[in-house]
């Protein structure tokens, strides 16, 4: 478990002081799919750089598995519980052969290199690049570098993941792989998914959803309870997935349907 | 006629080793006024497209004419450049001035207008993408949300009045606040009679404001036809790594469901519209 525990946190110096985050309690759970959303400043990403250390809070406590992220001693064993992935895949790669880049993180870990093979092939296999292994990371297109990224945290084995706008610089197919893959890595080989978007349509997939709004949490819960009040979300800068607007302007105009459509695929069953 | 593009092609480092070409034998034209989408999967030639049209690049093949004269031979590439404007994909990490006037007025003082005159544009460019003058004029740009620096940063091309306006990803990042703010510069531009390329991901934002979409694939252009007909061709869209926008699944699906349909577009508005209809006949629900 991820467990926030009235975590505030501030940036800059006393006098130009600003706050991303404010009081947080959370507890993500072994297991979840969680999407969290927000407008741009909400503090969405200073959220995920709490979950693995990257920042520590200004006041209250982030636990990992019961370990607190204030303990220096302990982080490095949170570093490898917690993998990140970044926005932007060009920042994220160093080595020149897409399985050297993978195996960065084991070899650190002072692994047996035999471990370290079976480790990276396993990651490549589970995002799919099996076939690129000994490609140049640079030549990759965008969404095949992103998925290099996640196998470069898999091959620590971590329970938890955080995903921090991966999908934002990917083409519609890329993106939609990427989704497919952070999905299979949870239900299949149960790791906790946290994945921070700014697109509605992509938190639909999660079991769970935050919605942060001037670095408080405002809404938390299942996809359909969390996108139930439309005028609500818009207030906190968020918008709805597509289908659920367009069920709600047909409901707006007198078709009786559910409020708890979320997919093309719902407001058409529950259409015909 | 505003742009050509007659037989263009471009190759990235031609005879090294390097060699890679980007575009093949492009021809598509652009009148005053027109509002389109560029679409294509990564790699496709989007992006090298759009730095012909402003001069960025110039073609290894073929010829780029503006108003009808070419570029390069009947007139000269900084006369065209004047006249259009090219928004970068991230366009905020390009802000440089210590407020957001001066950083606005870069660009119409590069035209060398006078200093009334650019005074006025920058007090209508800050106005036009929905900020306010007075509260924004003497900020840092580097204070702003990344919403604000964006449209600030759109703002700045805004300020040259250019007559044919290139977007490449405006949206991305973004918010629904600043996607929304952004959206209604760009329409009022387009509104005002400037043309306008919107080369983005989100199909349900392209299918919602262009008038015709051209598809680039593999260098080509693959489709180029009016959103309508473009996004019905939605396995070819697929096949190559694009998708269509959600109003045209939701047409697909009630389709396939057999209901009698056939939108004449596929903005949300007129979607809603067209499914209303169908209730009211009894055909659904």
């Amino acid at each position: 478990m991820i467990e926030f525990k009235n975590v505030s946190y501030h940036y800059g110096k006393e006098k130009e002081k600003t706050t991303a985050l404010k009081n947080i309690g959370l507890a993500v759970n072994e297991g979840e799919f969680v999407a969290i959303l927000g407008p741009n400043g909400s503090g969405k990403s200073t959220l995920a750089r709490h979950m693995n250390g990257l920042l520590i809070p200004s006041q209250g406590e982030v636990l990992v598995d019961g370990l607190s992220t204030r303990e220096s001693g302990v982080l490095w064993h949170i570093h490898q519980q917690v993998g990140m992935v970044f926005q932007n895949p060009d920042n994220q790669i160093i080595a020149t052969s897409v399985e050297d880049d993978i195996a960065f993180g084991p070899e650190n870990l002072g692994l047996d290199p035999k471990e370290i093979r079976e480790r990276v092939d396993e990651a490549l296999e589970i995002v799919g690049m099996q076939s690129y292994a000994r490609h140049e990371p640079h030549m990759l297109s965008g969404g095949q570098k992103q998925r290099v990224a996640v196998a470069g945290a898999l091959a620590m084995r971590p329970k938890y993941l955080v995903v921090d706008e991966a999908t934002s610089m990917l083409d519609p197919r890329a993106s939609s792989s990427m989704l497919e893959s952070l999905k299979r890595l949870n239900k299949d080989y149960g790791i906790t998914v946290v994945n921070i978007t700014h697109i509605p349509d992509e938190a639909v997939l999660a079991d769970r959803v935050l919605i942060l709004f001037e670095g408080r949490i405002v809404k938390d819960g299942p996809p359909q309870e969390v996108f139930l009040d439309l005028n609500e979300l818009r207030e906190v800068g968020v918008g709805a997935p597509k289908a659920r607007q367009i069920a709600e302007e047909l409901i707006a105009s007198g078709i009786n349907l559910p409020r708890s459509i979320l997919t093309i695929d719902e407001l058409v069953s529950d259409l015909c | 006629m505003l742009v050509e593009m007659a037989g263009v092609g471009f190759t990235y480092m031609p005879g090294t080793p390097f060699e890679q070409v980007a575009l093949k034998s492009i021809d598509l034209s652009i009148s005053e006024g027109e509002f389109i989408g560029l679409i294509g999967p990564t790699g496709s030639g989007k992006s090298t497209l759009i730095q012909h049209l402003n001069g960025l690049l110039t073609p290894t093949e073929g010829k780029i004419i503006f108003r009808g004269q070419e570029v390069g031979k009947d007139i000269e590439l900084h006369s065209a450049q004047k006249e259009i404007g090219l928004v970068f994909q991230f366009p905020e990490t390009q802000l440089f001035a210590e407020t957001v006037a001066k950083d606005i007025a870069f660009g119409p003082k590069n035209l060398g207008l006078p200093v009334n005159e650019v005074e006025s544009r920058v007090r209508e460019a800050i106005e036009s993408v929905g900020l306010d003058y007075r509260l924004y004029a003497r900020r840092s740009p580097f204070g702003l949300s990344g919403g604000e620096k964006r449209l600030v940063a759109i703002a700045g091309v805004l300020a040259t009045k250019p007559r044919l306006l290139i977007l490449d990803e405006p949206l991305s990042g973004l918010d629904l606040w600043g996607k929304t703010k952004v959206m209604q510069a760009i329409s009022k531009l387009n509104k005002n009679g400037a043309a306008v390329v919107l080369v983005a991901h989100d199909m349900d934002e392209i299918v919602e404001h262009v008038g015709r979409v051209i598809v680039l694939n593999e260098g080509r252009v693959a489709l180029d036809d009016k959103p309508e007909v473009v996004f019905t061709q939605i396995d070819y869209l697929r096949r190559i790594g694009l998708d269509v926008p959600k109003t045209v699944e939701l047409f697909i699906k009630l389709k396939e469901r057999g209901f009698d349909i056939a939108p004449k577009s596929f903005n949300l508005r007129i979607v809603i519209n067209t499914v209303l209809a169908l209730a009211r006949e009894g055909q659904c629900l």
